[in-house]
């Protein structure tokens, strides 16, 4: 399974990529939504975790944008931010996105709800 | 716990990162920059901050953090105007936060309660909603940090029960602080008939691990201070790792017992540096031997006594570090179970796997590459090797197939093994495919063998389809050069129908090895032992030339290889009447003689990267690592198996030549 990570933390990108590798799950890492759109041209994930406030392109512009190519339609993207306002979440999921998972996280959930929303 | 420690470093680098930002950002808003932009970045910087030191359990970083944070969403929202107090305040809590970190970083604890002043002034100016953590990492929360021990001498006095003071209730302030245990003394109880049962009789002594400041003792046993004899010892700091003092007053935790730790944390780098010394010694000692041979003091019983002591003594010192940075295989096989079973259910087939040797220890380094390419291999063998359950009952075998993987030490390498039970190599198609890529040329006829290690080859894949699982552009071909890179080798052996061997031969350290030094064309060369098999004086009229293959000798009776390693390395080579053969493994473990101009002995070597200092970052075909010689001068160490690599041809490639980088494999 491919998991891309969006996340310009350097803490969270690592956590996130030892908890996922944990789980023998392949990981690539965008800093930002720019980077990751990038990424998507070349790569097709299984899930997609990105991360809300980011410097260049936040996590919602980004979804939306993920949403509008057509390889993407269907990929299902988790929110995973430190955000847990009912608002917010309910821009996720207007969006498109399949989940939302507040940090911090326990690597155990992360990990079932990623395996729960991969196809 | 482990996480934290894991993730600390990252996490204060990107903290350091993000102070920086946040003070720049401050100082933008105090020159009258466009308030948005700055509040923006500001507010990124510090959501990060909490974000980490949240998901680490540093909870009072994580507090200040939040505190910031919500005066900046303030702003961002406009709920609140910037000012020169506001920022102040702002930039005073970011103090905090650095303070805090620096604290983390020097493994210290940061004073107790003093960011309140801090925090209470912002929150004054920009209110805060209630900051709780959603979910608490549960290993960090658990432990109190930085804890401390006291005991705490209780004895009530006489008049103490009908002053009201109920020990009961103190015990109870007090297991709130943290961790208690009690023992009561009961030497002071009359006999029954004398006890007065109006007056206190009894005094108790209480150990308690906390990491509340003394002071919160002194708070709970206040009262009963009126009417006892108190008295507070402060044994010892309990604290593994001071990082922060993180306990909530309120719940008992739990503390692990450090009484019986027998394991110390070291770090990788200070190991590192004592193995580069052990080295640095053994090429000390190769030159004192030498000078030792030179001078002829050689002869003497108490110099050849004392010599050969200090040679085995510096062996134990390289052994005893190297057990050290020594790992279990454990940690990279049990992850391929999971491996096999993901690749399995995609591709509707059943599989069990079997580890065996998983004690089996090797250098870390070592270790940590050989994950990929395991990883690649199971994945292989289920997607490749294991046929589909009804194609399995068809050929008489279980619908289950076994991938097995075993670890083991043989003559100063580690054998790793994944064979698998399932149809293995389709010989006819790979050699098709081998001669569609021109890697084999059309009428060229090859062993079954030299067929099967064609797998290692760029750009062949006998898949019918690329598959999701394996053929994510990663072949075996990047297989054999991880383990290649890491000074190992890769075999391949399979029995049609009956399922393939995949052999992984790696060194167990990466540093001292012990070799033979030939010399060839002026240059000194080194052969690993554990790749030499037999030196040999060999007659010119002993070599014959095979059409097709090139020259061979006859050792023992058996057709063996003959490459004269001066023209494989770029130079001519003149032909002796008798000459100096070193046999060696050579690819997929066949035997190859190497011609040389002279076989000079065993040494001891440290191997050093040819990368890093010589050749501007490109490996050299054949040549693995480079040494210190004994005398000054540099020794090269040949990588046999490159050197010999069987679908080579004279004149198809330059093997003296600097190779390419390999590119990354992977899209990130």
């Amino acid at each position: 399974m491919l998991v891309l990570v969006v996340d310009d933390s350097p803490t969270m990108q690592d956590i996130i990529l030892a908890t996922l590798k944990s789980d023998c799950i392949d990981v690539i890492q965008a800093e930002h939504g720019v980077e990751a759109l990038k990424l998507l041209e070349q790569a097709t994930p299984d899930v997609i975790i990105t991360d809300l406030n980011m410097y260049q392109m936040d996590g919602f512009e980004f979804v939306s944008r993920v949403r509008q190519t057509p390889e993407n339609e269907f990929t299902p993207i988790l929110f995973l931010t430190t955000e847990g306002a009912e608002d917010l979440k309910e821009i996720g999921r207007d969006l498109g996105a399949s989940g939302w998972l507040q940090k911090p996280f326990d690597p155990k959930t992360l990990l079932r709800v990623v395996r729960s929303v991969a196809h | 716990m482990e996480r934290r420690e894991q993730f600390k470093d990252t996490f204060l680098q990107e903290c350091g990162d993000q102070l920086g930002q946040l003070e720049a950002q401050f100082a933008a808003l105090m020159s009258g920059e466009p308030v948005p932009d700055a509040v923006n970045s500001a507010f990124r910087a510090v959501h990060s901050i909490k974000g980490g030191a949240a998901m680490l359990g540093f909870r009072r970083l994580a507090a200040v953090a939040h505190v910031v944070e919500s005066a900046l969403d303030q702003l961002r929202r406009g709920a609140l105007v910037v000012d020169r107090l506001l920022v102040d305040k702002m930039q005073a809590a970011s103090d905090v936060m650095a303070d805090m970190a620096d604290a983390l970083r020097r493994d210290q604890v940061y004073p107790a309660n003093a960011e309140d002043a801090a925090v209470r002034d912002l929150a004054s100016m920009a209110p805060v909603g209630d900051f709780q953590l959603p979910c608490e990492m549960p290993a960090a929360a658990a432990q109190p940090q930085g804890a401390t021990h006291y005991r705490i001498e209780f004895a009530p006095s006489k008049a103490a029960a009908r002053a009201g003071l109920e020990p009961l209730l103190v015990a109870r302030n007090l297991a709130e602080l943290g961790r208690l245990s009690s023992s009561c003394d009961t030497s002071q109880l009359p006999s029954f008939e004398d006890l007065d049962p109006a007056s206190c009789h009894l005094s108790w002594t209480f150990e308690l691990e906390t990491s509340q400041p003394e002071a919160r003792i002194r708070e709970a046993m206040e009262f009963a201070a009126l009417h006892a004899e108190v008295s507070i010892t402060r044994l010892t700091a309990v604290a593994a790792n001071a990082g922060e003092l993180a306990a909530p007053g309120g719940q008992p935790s739990i503390v692990k017992k450090f009484s019986a730790q027998k394991a110390i944390r070291i770090d990788l780098e200070r190991i590192d540096k004592l193995f580069d010394l052990v080295g640095e010694v053994t090429i000390a000692q190769s030159m004192l031997v030498q000078e030792i041979e030179k001078a002829g003091l050689m002869a003497n019983t108490q110099v050849h006594r004392a010599l050969s002591q200090l040679v085995q003594l510096s062996r134990s010192l390289q052994e005893g570090v190297m057990s050290v940075r020594a790992l279990p295989v454990r940690s990279v096989f049990a992850r391929m179970p999971r491996v096999a079973r993901e690749v399995a259910v995609e591709t509707g087939k059943q599989v069990r796997v079997v580890l065996e040797g998983e004690d089996t220890e090797l250098d870390k380094t070592v270790l940590e590459q050989l994950g990929d390419p395991l990883m690649h291999i199971v994945r292989n063998a289920v997607d490749h090797g294991i046929e589909t359950p009804a194609e399995r009952i068809d050929a008489g075998k279980t619908a289950v197939g076994t991938v097995r993987l075993s670890a083991a030490q043989r003559g100063g390498r580690m054998i790793v093994t994944v064979s698998d039970d399932g149809r293995g190599i389709d010989r006819v198609a790979l050699l098709a495919r081998a001669r569609a890529c021109g890697l084999v040329g059309e009428g060229e006829e090859l062993a079954a063998d030299s067929i099967e290690a064609l797998v290692f080859q760029p750009g062949i894949s006998t898949a019918r389809r690329i598959s999701e699982i394996s053929g994510r552009g990663v072949g075996m071909d990047v297989v054999a050069r991880n383990v290649q890179s890491i000074g190992g080798r890769v075999a391949v052996r399979s029995v049609p129908g009956a399922g393939c061997t995949i052999t992984i031969s790696l060194p167990l350290s990466l540093a001292v090895m012990d070799a033979m030094l030939i010399k060839s064309a002026g240059q000194s060369y080194f052969v690993a032992m554990s790749q030499l098999l037999e030196c040999l004086m060999v007659d010119g009229s002993c070599v014959q030339s095979v059409p097709g293959v090139g020259e061979i000798i006859k050792v023992r009776g058996e057709p063996v290889q003959y490459v004269h390693l001066s023209e494989r390395l770029g130079g001519g080579f003149a032909a002796h009447d008798r000459t100096p053969v070193v046999v060696v493994e050579g690819d997929n473990g066949k035997p190859v003689a190497l011609a040389v101009d002279e076989v000079c002995g065993y040494r001891q070597i440290v191997v050093k990267p040819l990368d890093f200092y010589m050749w501007g970052g490109s490996a050299m075909h054949g040549i693995s690592g480079a040494t210190l010689l004994g005398d000054g001068g540099i020794g090269f160490v040949l990588e046999v198996a490159a050197l010999t690599s069987s679908p080579w041809r004279p004149g198809s490639g330059q093997p003296f030549k600097a190779r390419n980088h390999h590119s990354e494999d992977r899209a990130a």
